[in-house]
Order: structure tokens, then sequence, then C-alpha cells
């Protein structure tokens, strides 16, 4: 398996009035093609900030200190803003966490899709909308709610549009951030199947970030386990449940039987 | 707080223009050269000259002398104004937020009427119908710029009380004019001080206008607006006769501007929308 | 939508209702009785029969209340009166001097739209270069010198000392800018730097993020994305501002000889004609409440959460 997206020892400290936080402490991981890497780790532990510096999203009072990140081979991490714009959509496509506000309040659901259509594919006008439709169809949106607008819809329906959006830029590498957060069960369910999906059709390598170790049991290849800001252990899904070896990952197994039972 | 006023430069080259001017108002007797009501026929509209710094006006009146008893007039209608619209602007918006219910709904149904008037228009007309003096300009403008404060300071008022702090006061068995001292003024304070600042240049705009548009201060008293409606009559002639008054009042709006914007910025308050 | 413009619509009754109440009651502190005023502008001492026949003829001898019902009664059948000066209908000179106030006052507002979102843009998007910081320069300026200030000192420039523009009157092209650049400046400048901290405030919008990791085009992300929140909050400035723009239109009208309603207002007061000022009141303010309500519907077809008739309401105080 090739390797698509590759982070060697990222350090990323953010600036605060109390002194620097260590958010990321020389993290190592890979992302083969066609691949679902799983990231689990408590709040705080550099999840969000590992997705956001690969997105280019690194908050203004953020710094990486340390280490790069291969895309195809391409250390993006410097790049300067206007050559790292064209990586985004189609190359790399972050869900940002939080997705009640990562789409525009005045904006039409199947108007964002189509923006994705036509950034992923350079489609205008009615085809983007026809395809942005079908899309939509197929994340489980009717056409009746494709008119609406994000404020109008669930939290569940609202990731389903972020992920039929996915679908429309077909992206190399897509980064999702906790895109099971704050859904129900049968929600959640659904968009889990909708990766997995995203999977199957080899439409992008994903990284599905959570804190939810149950989540990624069900569709990740491998899981990797961040702790304090350092990747403490990645392994294939089955091993990491089987035989955990670092002890946070022991404790986030046991946590996990205790809670749902084994 | 105070000291996070005192670090901003903006704030504090506002207070000093602030305090210059009224400076020069308070010492005016002591400072001006001549009498502001001295009439000389022979020296009309002269040039500035070691006797007239500034020259001298259509009656041949010292400006320079009529420039300081002027602010006087100017920044003290103003401050007189200022001080009456905020008195009742907080009295009225306080008891309206505390109050609730009926009394809340009538006088916020007031304040909405005052709101439809378009204000300088209403300020001008008030004025108009008392007849022009000084007197209904402070009416005038008093009466229509009460409103709005009445309504920003209803709703911080309503603001602090839905803390959770001041529901706990309140649990607590804290009531009244206790509460309200110690609990609801100290937060809406920092926005009234920069609502205020903020607000006094419009208050000394609109009075200037008013007395710009002849609904003021009346000859022979001296007042910037005034003097500045004055002048506008030898535009062609001595266009050097603006300069004064005219730089004068920006100095003044300029000097509560800066200090409102950097107390504002020092105090990190949302800018209250007007009209 | 046409529901809540009636709504709106019959809401605003109360309101216009109090607005007379006002109105009329400022006949009330005119210091001395418009008849005796009036009287004494024709003859030296009028005799009192004729100032008898002067108040009953204006039905000034009525209690307060009487006048103000007839007056009311009157006022809504669109008869707002004749002029105790010159006994001309108070209406057919308002909607004489009417086109004169209106092209000022909405050529000013255009301005004002035009400049403010060119500065508020270019603010936001140059934020702390040069053209940020002489934009502010500029804001700090022309809030700080007054509209009549400011009028005199273009008039001087350009008609006296350039020469090239019409100094006073409503004579062709040239005569409409300096008194709608005089009008609208200063609120151009203030929404200007409100625009660019609204629009620096949304680019930190996930959705606006979210937008650059789809990879979208910068005019895209602009157009669809920043411009459109950006401009709702404005829309609600700018609606009040046309208050700002006709009041100001007074102080602008006086300086240049533009023979609109603010100087007939001015004039009329000058010379007690009390009917002609409580009429041109009224008018006014009926003119503000009815842009107010334009702009208020304008903001419902912008906002979908308010159109969809979600308990959303930007016009209320939010508690």
């Amino acid at each position: 398996m090739t390797t698509i997206l590759e982070a060697r020892s990222l350090s990323v400290h953010y600036q605060t009035p109390v002194g620097a936080v260590k958010a990321l402490d020389h993290a190592s991981f890979s992302l083969g093609e066609g691949e679902i890497l799983g990231m689990v780790g408590h709040s705080g532990s550099g999840k969000t900030t590992a997705a956001c510096v690969i997105g280019g999203f690194l908050e203004k009072n953020g710094r990486v200190e340390n280490g790069e990140v291969l895309f195809r081979g391409e250390n993006i991490l410097f790049l300067p803003w206007r050559r790292r714009r064209r990586i985004l959509g189609k190359g790399i496509f972050l869900i940002m966490q939080n997705s009640a506000s990562a789409l525009n309040p005045t904006r039409r659901v199947i108007a964002h899709v189509a923006d994705a259509c036509s950034s992923g594919e350079a489609i205008m006008g009615r085809k983007a909308v026809s395809k942005a439709c079908a899309l939509l169809e197929r994340v489980g949106i009717g056409k009746d709610k494709q008119t609406l607008f994000p404020f109008q819809l669930s939290g569940g329906t609202k990731q389903r549009v972020l992920i039929a959006m996915a679908l429309a830029l077909r992206p190399a590498v897509l980064i999702a951030d906790e895109p099971t957060a704050g859904l129900d069960a049968i929600n959640q369910a659904t968009v889990l199947d909708l990766f997995g999906t995203l999977k199957e059709e080899s439409v992008a390598s994903v990284i599905l970030i959570t804190h939810d170790l149950r989540v990624l049991t069900a569709i990740a290849d491998r899981i990797a386990v961040m702790y304090r800001g350092a990747l403490v252990e990645t392994s294939n899904t089955a091993d990491i449940i089987s035989k955990p070896v670092h002890r946070h990952t022991q404790e986030l197994v046991n946590a996990m039987k205790t809670i749902h039972g084994s | 707080m105070f000291r996070r006023v005192l670090h901003s430069r903006l704030a504090l080259a506002g207070i000093a223009i602030v305090a210059l001017l009224v400076m020069l108002a308070a010492f005016a007797p002591v400072l001006a050269p001549h009498d502001p009501y001295g009439i000389d026929l022979d020296r009309r509209l002269e040039g500035p000259s070691p006797k007239y710094p500034l020259g001298t006006d259509a009656l041949g009146r010292c400006l320079l002398s009529r420039l300081l008893y002027g602010a006087r007039t100017t920044i003290g209608a103003a401050f007189a104004v200022f001080t009456a619209v905020l008195a009742m602007g907080v009295l009225i918006g306080i008891v309206s937020g505390l109050a609730g219910g009926i009394t809340d709904a009538v006088i916020m149904r007031v304040v909405d009427v005052f709101l439809a008037f378009p204000s300088l228009i209403l300020a001008v007309a008030v004025a108009g119908f008392i007849g022009p003096s000084l007197f209904g300009v402070l009416v005038g403008v008093a009466s229509v710029w009460w409103a709005g404060y009445a309504r920003f300071i209803r709703s911080a008022v309503l603001t602090a009380r839905q803390k959770e702090y001041v529901e706990g006061a309140r649990v607590a068995g804290t009531r009244g004019i206790r509460l309200v001292l110690r609990y609801i003024v100290p937060q809406v304070a920092a926005p009234i001080i920069v609502l205020a600042a903020m607000e006094m240049r419009w208050v000394l705009l609109a009075t200037s206008s008013l007395s710009f548009l002849g609904l003021g201060v009346q000859p022979p008293m001296p007042e910037w607006g005034a003097m500045l409606s004055d002048a506008r009559h030898y535009i062609f002639s001595s266009p050097r006769m603006m300069i004064a008054s005219g730089a004068s009042i920006s100095l003044a709006v300029l000097g509560f501007n800066l200090l409102g914007e950097g107390l504002r910025d020092a105090l990190q308050v949302k800018q209250a929308r007007r009209r | 939508m046409t529901g809540r413009a009636t709504f709106k619509l019959l809401a605003l009754v109360p309101v216009l209702l109090g607005v007379s109440v006002i109105t009329f009651s400022l006949m009330y502190m005119a210091p001395g009785n418009p008849a005796d005023i009036l009287m004494r502008a024709y003859e030296e001492a009028p005799a009192q029969e004729s100032v008898q026949a002067f108040r009953s003829h204006f039905g000034l001898d009525d209690g307060p209340c009487t006048q103000y019902v007839k007056w009311l009664s009157r006022v809504l059948r669109g008869n707002l009166g004749v002029s105790f000066k010159t006994g001309e209908s108070v209406q057919a000179k308002i909607i004489d001097r009417l086109p004169a106030t209106l092209e000022l006052a909405g050529g000013a507002f255009l301005f004002m739209v035009l400049v403010s979102i060119s500065f508020g843009i270019t603010g936001a998007l140059c934020r702390g270069r040069l053209p940020d910081k002489g934009i502010h320069i500029l804001t700090v300026l022309a809030t700080s010198v007054p509209a009549f200030l400011l009028g005199l000192v273009l008039l001087y420039a350009f008609g006296v000392l350039l020469n090239v523009l019409p100094v006073t009157g409503r004579i062709g092209p040239g005569s409409f800018l300096l008194p709608v650049v005089t009008l609208g400046l200063a609120a151009s400048c203030v929404y200007g730097r409100t625009l660019r901290a609204i629009i620096i405030d949304v680019i930190e919008q996930n959705y606006v993020k979210q937008a650059y990791a789809m990879g979208l085009s910068t005019r895209r992300i602009i157009t669809g994305y920043i411009m459109k929140n950006a401009m709702l909050p404005l829309v609600t400035l700018y609606g009040m501002s046309m208050g700002h723009l006709l009041g100001g239109a007074v102080i602008v009208e006086s300086i240049f000889s533009w023979p609109g309603v603010g100087k007939m207002a001015l004039e009329a007061i000058m010379s007690r004609d009390y009917p002609v000022v409580l009429g041109y009141v009224l008018f006014m303010t009926v003119v503000f409440t009815m842009s107010s309500l334009a702009v208020d519907m304008a903001y419902r077809f912008l906002d979908p959460r308010v159109q969809e008739g979600i308990g959303y309401d930007p016009g209320g105080d939010g508690v």
C-alpha cells in the first residue's frame, strides 16, 4: 500500500497568556492510499490540532515547532497560502469539527454541494446543481430538504451534507474531525456507513478523528492512539482491541468494554 | 481598568484635548485679550495682528476672545445637555429594566415613539417651537436623545440581571437598591462610560448644529456654531474667519471621538448601535 | 411574507399615533399665541377682533383635545392644513419641495452604501496595511468634522478656490455633488469601519474556513460566504441611517441653498409658521418609518432565518 500522507515528528505549540502549550509533541503517523485511519484520544490530546495543521487551518496563536507533513511526497507545512490553497479541496479536504457551524447560514444546502461540485470537477451552473442533487440523494437527503438552509437541519443531516461535499470533491485525503459528535446512535450509524461507502468506492483515504474508540472499531483499518500530544500506539484495529500495548490504550479499551460490554 | 485606559494612546490624546479645551473655557476671562462683546467698527474683518491674534469679525470684535468665551457656551451647553440626557436615560432605563411588566412595556412604547422621529428633525422642531435660544437647544436635543440611552441601558440592565450570580444574589435574599448597586451597576458601568464618551460628540455636534442653523445662542453671545454661521456670509471676502471656530469645533469633537474609541478599546465594549 | 408586512404595518399604527400626539403638543410649547405673533407681522398692533377672527378661523379656541382630534382627522384625510403665513396648503408646499430633499438624501444614501462597502472590503482585506490605515485616519477626521463645517470647506475649496462646481442651488448634476458628499461622508466612513469589523469577524467563522477547505475560488468565497453574512447587520444600520440623512439634510440644504423641505422648515420656524413645521416633522417621520420598514423587509428577504419564520427576531432587543 502506498503512503499518501505522512506526518513526521510533528510538534505544534500554542502561545497563550500563561505560556506555551504543547499541543503536538513529535507525533508521527502515515496514511495509506484507500485506508481509513482512526485517531483516538481524550480531549486536548492534539487530535484537532493535527487535523488543522494538515488541513491548513492552524489557529493564529499556534506554531509548528518541528517536523514535516508529506502529501504525495511533498512537504506542505510551509507552503505559502496561495500554493497551499491549491491542495485544499481536491487534495486534502478537512471537514471541520462542529458541523453545526461549518455550513454558511445564509446559503441553501444544495448550493453548498454545488459549490463543492464546481470545485471538484470544474462544472458550473445547472450541471453542478443537478450533480449536487444526485449526491444529496445518495446520502439520504431528499429533494424536499435540499433547498433548506442549514439551521433547519438536524446535526446528522448537516454531517451528511458535508459528506456529500466530500463525495463531490473526491479528495485524495479526507480528514473528518469528530463527525459523530453529538449525534444519536441511529445517526451515528448512518454517518459511519457513509464513511464506509467512501472507502468501498475508493473515493478518498480517510483520517477519522474521534474521542470514541467504539466508533472506530466498526470501520477503521488502523487506529492511532494519541496521548498528550504524542502518538503512543498505532496498530491494526483488531490488535488495538485485543492486545493494547500502551497503558493509555489499555485504559481506553477497558473503558469502552466497561460501558458497552464486550 | 483605569490602567488600561492610560495605556491607550488614543484615549490619552482624547483626554488631553478635552482637558485643554475645558481649561481654556475655564480661564477664558484671564486668557482673552479683549472683551468678546467689544465692537470696533473701524477694524472690521481684519487679519491676524499682534493686537488681534486671530483677527476680527464683521463687527470688529476680537475673534480669539470670542473663541475662548465661545468654548464656555459650546462645551458648557454640550455638558449640560449631556448630563440631562444621561441622567434621564440611566434613570428611565434602569427603572424600565428592573420593573418589567406593564411599566416596562409602557416606557418602551414611549421610547419607540421618540425613536420613530429622525432625531435631528425633532430636535430642530422642538428648539424652533420653544424659540431660538440656548434653552431651546438644550431642551430640543435632550428631549430627543434620552430615548436611545434609555433603551440601551434597559437592555444592559436586562443582560446584567440574567447573569447567574445576580440570580444567585436574588435567591440569597438581596433585594432592591442593594441588588442594583452591588450587582447591576458595576456590570452596566463600563458600557455606560463608553457610550457616554462616544455620545458626547453627538451631543456636541447636535447642539452646535442647531446653533449654526440659528436656532440656538442668539447674538451677541459667542458660540462656535453660531460664529461659524456668521463667518459663512464672508466666505468670499474673508474665508479665514471660518478657520478659528471651525477648527475649534472639530478639535472638540475629535477629542471626544478619540476618548470614546480609546475607552471602548480599553474596556472592550461593543459599540452601541445608533442611528 | 405579506402577512409579516401587514403585521409590521399594523404595529406602526400606535407608534405613528404617538408621533402625532408629540408633534401636535409641540405647538403648545411655543411661547405666546400664534395668532398674535402672526398678526403682528402684518399690522403693528392687531385689532382684538381680527385676532379673534384668526383664532376661530384656525380653531385655536377649542380645548387641546378637541383641537387634536380635529387636526388628526384632517391629517388622516391627507390635509395638513394651510400655512399661517401664505395660506398655501401645507401638503402642496411639502410635495413641491420633497423631490429635492429625496434626491439629496437618496443620493447620499447611494454614496454611503457604495463608499462604505468599498471601504469595508478594502479595510478588511488590507488589515493593518496602508490602505486600511488611510481609511482609519479619514474616518477619524470625517467623524470629527461636523457636516456644516465640511459643507463650508467643500464649498470654499471647489466653489471658490477651484471654481469648478456651482456653489449653491439645484442646477444641473454638478450642484448635486457637494451636498451629497457633505451629507454622506461621515456615515460612509463609520459604516465602512463597521463593515470592516464585521468582515474580519465573519472571516474567522467556521463556515468560511470550511469554504476555503473546499478549495473554492476567492471570488466565490467573498460573494457567497463572506459578503452576504457581513451585509446582514449592515442592512439594519443602513435603515437607521435614513433618519440621520433626513435630519442632516436640514443643515446641508441650509448651507448649499438647496431648495428642499428642510430649508422650507427652517424658514417656517423663523417666521413661526407652525402648520408648515408640524407638517414637515410628521411627513419626514412617516418617510423615515416607511424606509425603515422597507429595510426591515429587505432584511427578512436576505436572512433566511427570519424569512422562514423561525423564532428569531433581529429587530428585537434579544431579551
